[in-house]
């Protein structure tokens, strides 16, 4: 190997915030290669951001970062640089592709002059747009950036950093906030770029499985600091923290186990401790011992393989992942005859911009004579990409807007409940939660005492103490706001209960025991249940059956096995085909 | 688009001067005072004052008083002034270059201020001094800055003269704007001697302004160079005055250039107090001599001509948003 | 399912919450807020806190400022000071009445326009915009003009145009929460009407609209005095600020005590309500 593109030694960074000081990086030490890609991997206040941000120089001023330890970026050294210099590295030497690539570019100016910026002298830029894989360089060239897709967006983004030839490029989640089928062409733009180019790579991401397909080594990062580093394939096959090991068992993907809830890895719980001289992970970690309590675990390299994990007792590891089996779900009761939920023929139309001054407003189709029903008891998925129209579909279902054409009929004098997305979003923030709760106990006419009761009865249900009945929103943590809006939902079970995209922007180990939930609760009520989603495999693990739907059209229906095991549409191939594994390719040298 | 945008404007600025008409005449049908009697006189006989009452049409149904009211407008009759006796359209014609040459040279005089304010607030370090300055400024009463500036500037300093528009008796030209006058009749000492005169009305109304601009423009920026896009820019190793100048004012352009258009608005009446003060011959000193005798006329007129310009502005500043960002369509 | 039972976050509580909203305003804006009570009180207790009669000779004409007439006297003799202070009374007070009164219309329209929408809401949002177009500051003057001078109608003209600003932030505030996700959990969860609108949408909109109003305390004082200065409020005897200030306003070089003292005085009143204009907002919207 030569000579390391970028060596970060013992890298601490504090931040602080409205006077309080936290340390956000605590002693992180790697080198990268030439054209090396290296994945950080870890749970969101992992720090896996703020190295981005500390190679670049960009930790945000307001925060009074306090960096301490060695950057060196082919030859330069970052930490306490001056701003000229560190302009002069972010020029020439590392760029970052974000996380939102929505809001990455400036509104008011034309992409050509955007990506003009980014290199000093004349920039092939229609060249660099179409090395990026896009058919129409000319007109991209000339357009703003609100009128280019979200993916469009991101190629572009990743043109204006590799146009400049950097030695390290930053990927934030470069992919999160797009479709599968983006993401997939996205991770081999990337893939290819840094190969031609030489450049290495620091791909940030919480999902293994999107490392997996891109990355050649990866760090596992837990509260800070590194819990594991090594060649992806290695760490994957064999993991050697604990940490790591739950992360691998949580994760899911189309040959999970769907007879039974899923591995969840112990949810982090009371105040954090300061943690200066104990393991960071042993408050969650199953086989933390006395030592791990006492005893900071340092670096060191391993027998499982070539790289190396801070844990006092790697050879144990094994065990974290191999945990008592949860007993299999019991059958659900899907009545055969009854249905909860049946739309006939929906159509549904917004107006979209302002039209002329005179004659009718442009109309917008969203959705195209869906037809789907849901039997007592079952749970459908239904899938798709954003701009699908499954959301609506969900909001036609819930009673929130009218279909312009069609039927809905639901057989049920409880209205369905829905799961929001953003639960933290979807509580109000000035009244308690047992407050919230409480309303749907309002048309019972119960007495205080006894909604109290209920109100209690359904916090538990759902895996929260009943004391946080008298707790604003702002007190819990967003795991918890979930928690309370469902047992919102299910106070009074009603016979179909919609979810709409409740795991998309959560950490695996959480998305998992979200979906533990929602399938305890719907057998243990009897509800029947939609599931709004954009994951194949979320579908697969919670639903019986799975409606695929694409620019508003139904375009398979079908058993859950069936659909996943045989697709009957293009579009669901297509879908399949992209989602990330673990199944790694041969290696590639 | 820019075309139907331009019909559906003026079709709103039509509705917005007819309901401005209409309070003006609301306000004229108001007058406690019955005008009939005012032009009779005092001692003259009933039926006399029943004539006049006729001749001026104050028996016909409102609906039809505000019609005649409606089409004496559009002919630009604007009334008599009590005070001078004139047509009041003839009296605003004389004073109005005055106050647009003072307005105009408060408006640029308080959007530069502004833009200074704001880019050393997001670019230096002694921010707080200078919130401390505009929180001062944009608390002080026009009329205690005017009489500050007078009475240290004119009176202690005697630096620049305090009162009037030249020293010269005489002096008309072309467009009555002196400043410009004075370079086309080939008199660039009267140009100056105005634009010594301007300074001092133009700074008091332009304070106001730069501060009410300025913290707009400073909280917007400071929004704006808080966006991912901006840390994009950083990332391509752009220095901080590019990164402001480049992609953080154009994108914070749109909420102090409503704010420019509102002090427009506010501007006009701060003209009255400015023009009393520095004894400057226009339209505000105008009004101001005309409440002194309750010349109603005289001041709806002035009101009228005013609200015009400042719902004109206004347009031209919606387009100027649409301009700035390309996503605002119009 | 598991039986794990999150509890609380070992948190500070409510009452720890409170005291760090406090810790954020800034000594200025301490100032500022406890400026705006002194005014307070010395508006309302102005009768009793004149040193002289305001309205009466009590020495020579012109006297400079000195211990005993600290603003001097004015032109024929009466005390500068007791005056000024029974015109903090005669700005302060109405131009709160302004605000209060304007606050409550504009919040109950905007309300009523935001929850109802449909055609109602686009009539008022019509009426607001015109009302906002206007050139208010003009057709205020106007408005008094016409109806005559007076403190009354000075405050019902500025009134008129004031409102219109709270009722636009009131009705875009409740349609903004409308489209949130938390209130349309609480529609899922069965909570409709006037429930609705008091508990999930009105509290929501509060923070903006006093903060808007606290904001423009300094605004209305400012309109006021300028009308008061063109001669439009309470005629001849009353003291007004602004009106003192324009008529002493050709003795400037000679007794610049008479016109520029109460011009100071509503500085003061202006800077310390915008101060604590500014502190209430970092209360209300987390600095």
């Amino acid at each position: 190997m030569t000579e390391p593109v970028l060596s970060i030694r013992n890298l601490s960074v504090v931040l602080s915030r409205d006077g309080r000081s936290n340390r956000v990086l605590d002693g992180i030490s790697f080198d990268a290669a030439h054209g090396e890609i290296i994945a950080l991997v870890g749970e969101s206040g992992s720090g896996k951001s703020t190295i981005g941000l500390a190679l670049q120089g960009l930790l945000p001023r307001e925060s009074q970062p306090q960096v301490s330890g060695s950057i060196c970026l082919d030859g330069t050294e970052i930490v306490g640089a001056s701003q000229k210099l560190l302009r002069g590295a972010r020029r020439s030497l590392v760029r970052a592709v974000s996380q939102d690539p929505m809001s990455a570019l400036d509104p008011t100016m034309t992409i050509a002059r955007q990506m003009q910026e980014s290199i000093d002298g004349p920039a092939p830029i229609t060249d660099w747009l179409k090395r990026t894989g896009l058919h129409d360089p000319e007109r991209i060239a000339a357009s703003f950036p609100h009128l280019l897709s979200g993916g469009q967006r991101q190629r572009v983004l990743i043109a204006m950093a590799m146009m400049a030839s950097p030695k390290l490029l930053i990927a934030d989640e470069p992919t999160t906030a797009l479709d599968v089928t983006i993401q997939a062409q996205i991770l081999d733009l990337l893939r290819t770029l840094a190969r031609e180019q030489q450049t290495a790579i620091v791909f940030v991401t919480h999902d293994l499985s999107v490392a997996a397909s891109l990355a050649d080594r990866v760090i596992v990062l837990y509260a800070g600091r590194i819990a594991e580093i090594g060649a992806i394939r290695n760490v994957i096959a064999n993991p050697a923290h604990p940490y790591t090991a739950g992360l691998l068992s949580a994760r899911f993907d189309f040959s999970s186990d769907r007879s039974r809830p899923l591995a969840t890895l112990p949810i982090e719980r009371g105040q954090r401790v300061d943690t200066g001289s104990a393991c960071a992970y042993s408050w969650r970690c199953p086989l933390a011992d006395g030592e791990c309590r006492t005893v900071r675990p340092s670096l060191r390299s391993i027998d499982q393989h070539d790289g190396s994990t801070a844990c006092h007792h790697p050879a144990r590891t094994p065990l974290a992942s191999r945990r008592d089996v949860a007993a299999p779900w019991p059958r659900p009761d899907i009545l055969p005859t009854g249905v909860a939920l049946e739309l006939f023929n929906v159509s549904k139309s917004f107006a979209s911009g302002t039209g002329p001054l005179w004659g009718k407003r442009q109309e917008k189709r969203v959705l195209q004579s869906v037809n789907l029903s849901i039997r007592r008891g079952e749970c459908v998925a239904l899938v798709g990409e954003s701009g699908s129209g499954k959301s609506t579909i969900l909001r036609i279902a819930a009673g929130l807007l009218a279909p312009s054409s069609g039927d809905v009929s639901r057989v049920d004098n409880v209205p369905p409940q829905v799961v929001f997305q953003d639960a933290v979003s979807a509580l109000t923030p000035w009244l308690t939660i047992g407050e919230q709760i409480g309303e749907r106990l309002r048309p019972l006419r119960l007495s205080a005492g006894e909604r109290r009761e209920r109100v209690g009865a359904a916090l538990t249900m759902v895996g929260l103490d009943p004391a946080l009945m008298t707790a604003l929103p702002s007190e819990l943590s967003g795991g918890q706001c979930q928690r309370a809006m469902v047992a919102r939902a299910v106070v009074v079970p009603p016979k179909l209960l919609l979810c709409d995209e409740p795991i998309s922007a959560m950490d695996v180990s959480l998305a998992a025991t979200t979906l533990n939930l929602l399938g305890d609760l719907r057998r243990r009520l009897g509800m029947a249940m939609m599931f709004v989603t954009h994951d194949l495999a979320a579908a697969r693990i919670i639903a019986d059956r799975i409606a695929v739907l694409q620019n508003g059209e139904l375009v398979e229906v079908g058993d859950v096995d069936a659909v996943i095991a045989a697709p009957q549409a293009a579009y669901t191939r297509r879908l399949i085909a992209a989602m990330p594994t673990l199944h790694l390719e041969p290696a590639h040298d | 688009m820019m075309s139907s945008y331009l019909i559906k404007r003026f079709v709103s600025l039509f509705a917005v001067l007819l309901a401005m008409s209409l309070i003006v005449f609301c306000l004229q049908s108001l007058i406690p005072a019955d005008p009939a009697r005012a032009i009779a006189g005092p001692s003259a006989p009933v039926e006399t004052v029943e004539a006049v009452r006729k001749e001026l049409g104050l028996n016909d149904p409102l609906v039809v008083q505000y019609g005649r009211f409606l089409g004496q407008l559009l002919h630009g009759d604007l009334g008599t002034s009590v005070r001078t006796r004139q047509p009041v359209a003839s009296d605003i014609a004389k004073y109005l270059p005055a106050s647009l040459e003072l307005a105009c040279m408060a408006m640029i005089m308080g959007t530069a201020m502004a833009l200074l304010l704001a880019l050393l607030q997001n670019t230096t370090r002694g921010a707080g001094v200078l919130r401390m300055i505009m929180l001062a400024a944009g608390s002080t009463p026009i009329f205690l800055s005017a009489l500050l500036l007078v009475y240290f500037v004119w009176f202690k300093l005697d630096l620049l003269p305090g009162s009037g528009r030249l020293s010269l008796r005489r002096f008309s030209g072309p467009t009555g704007f002196n400043v410009l006058d004075g370079l086309l009749v080939g008199k660039p000492e009267v140009s100056l001697d105005a634009l010594q005169h301007l300074i001092l009305p133009a700074l008091a109304l332009a304070l106001p302004v730069a501060v009410a601009v300025g913290r707009s423009l400073n909280s917007s920026l400071h929004d704006v160079l808080k966006q991912t896009y901006i840390r994009t820019v950083r990332g391509k190793g752009l220095g901080e005055a590019d990164i402001v100048v480049r992609h953080g004012l154009r994108n914070a352009a749109s909420a102090p250039l409503a704010m420019i258009g509102l002090q427009i608005g506010l501007l006009f009446g701060n003209l009255l107090i400015v023009e009393r003060v520095f004894s400057w011959p226009g339209l505000g000193l105008y009004v101001v001599q005309a409440f002194a005798v309750s010349d109603l006329p005289a001041v709806l007129g002035v009101s009228m001509v005013f609200g015009t310009f400042y719902i004109l502005i206004n347009m031209v500043i919606e387009i100027l948003q649409s301009v700035a960002d390309p996503r605002i369509r119009l | 399912m598991t039986d794990i039972l999150e509890s609380k976050p070992a948190s500070t509580g409510r009452s720890g919450e409170w005291t760090a909203l406090l810790r954020r305003i800034g000594v200025l804006e301490a100032i500022g807020m406890a400026g705006v009570l002194l005014i307070t009180i010395i508006a309302l207790l102005a009768r009793w806190l004149t040193p002289f009669d305001p309205q009466l000779r009590v020495a020579d004409a012109f006297l400079p400022p000195s211990a005993t007439y600290l603003f001097g006297t004015d032109e024929i003799g009466r005390d500068l000071f007791s005056r000024a202070i029974l015109g903090v009374q005669y700005t302060w007070l109405p131009g709160m009445a302004i605000i209060a009164f304007s606050l409550v219309l504009g919040t109950l329209v905007g309300l009523l326009a935001g929850a109802l929408g449909g055609k109602i809401d686009m009539l008022v949002q019509r009426l607001i915009e015109l009302f906002l177009v206007l050139p208010s500051t003009l057709i205020a003057l106007a408005v008094v003009a016409s109806l005559g001078p007076g403190l009354f109608n000075t405050m019902i003209a500025i009134a008129i145009f004031w409102w219109p600003w709270y009722a636009r932030i009131s009705r875009d505030e409740i349609r903004r929460l409308n489209s949130r996700p938390h209130v349309e959990a609480a529609r899922v969860a069965g909570v409709r009407g006037p429930r609705l609108l008091l508990r999930y949408l009105l509290p929501g909109a509060i923070p903006s609209l006093l903060v808007a109003a606290s904001l423009d305390v300094a605004n209305v004082i400012m309109t006021m005095s300028l009308m008061s200065f063109l001669g439009l409020g309470q005629p001849a005897p009353a003291p007004e600020l602004g009106a003192m200030t324009s008529r002493a306003l050709d003795s400037l070089t000679v007794y610049w005590w008479l016109p520029i003292l109460p011009a100071v005085l509503i500085f003061f009143m202006c800077l310390l309500s915008n101060l604590a204009g500014d502190g209430f907002r970092s209360v209300l919207r987390g600095a």
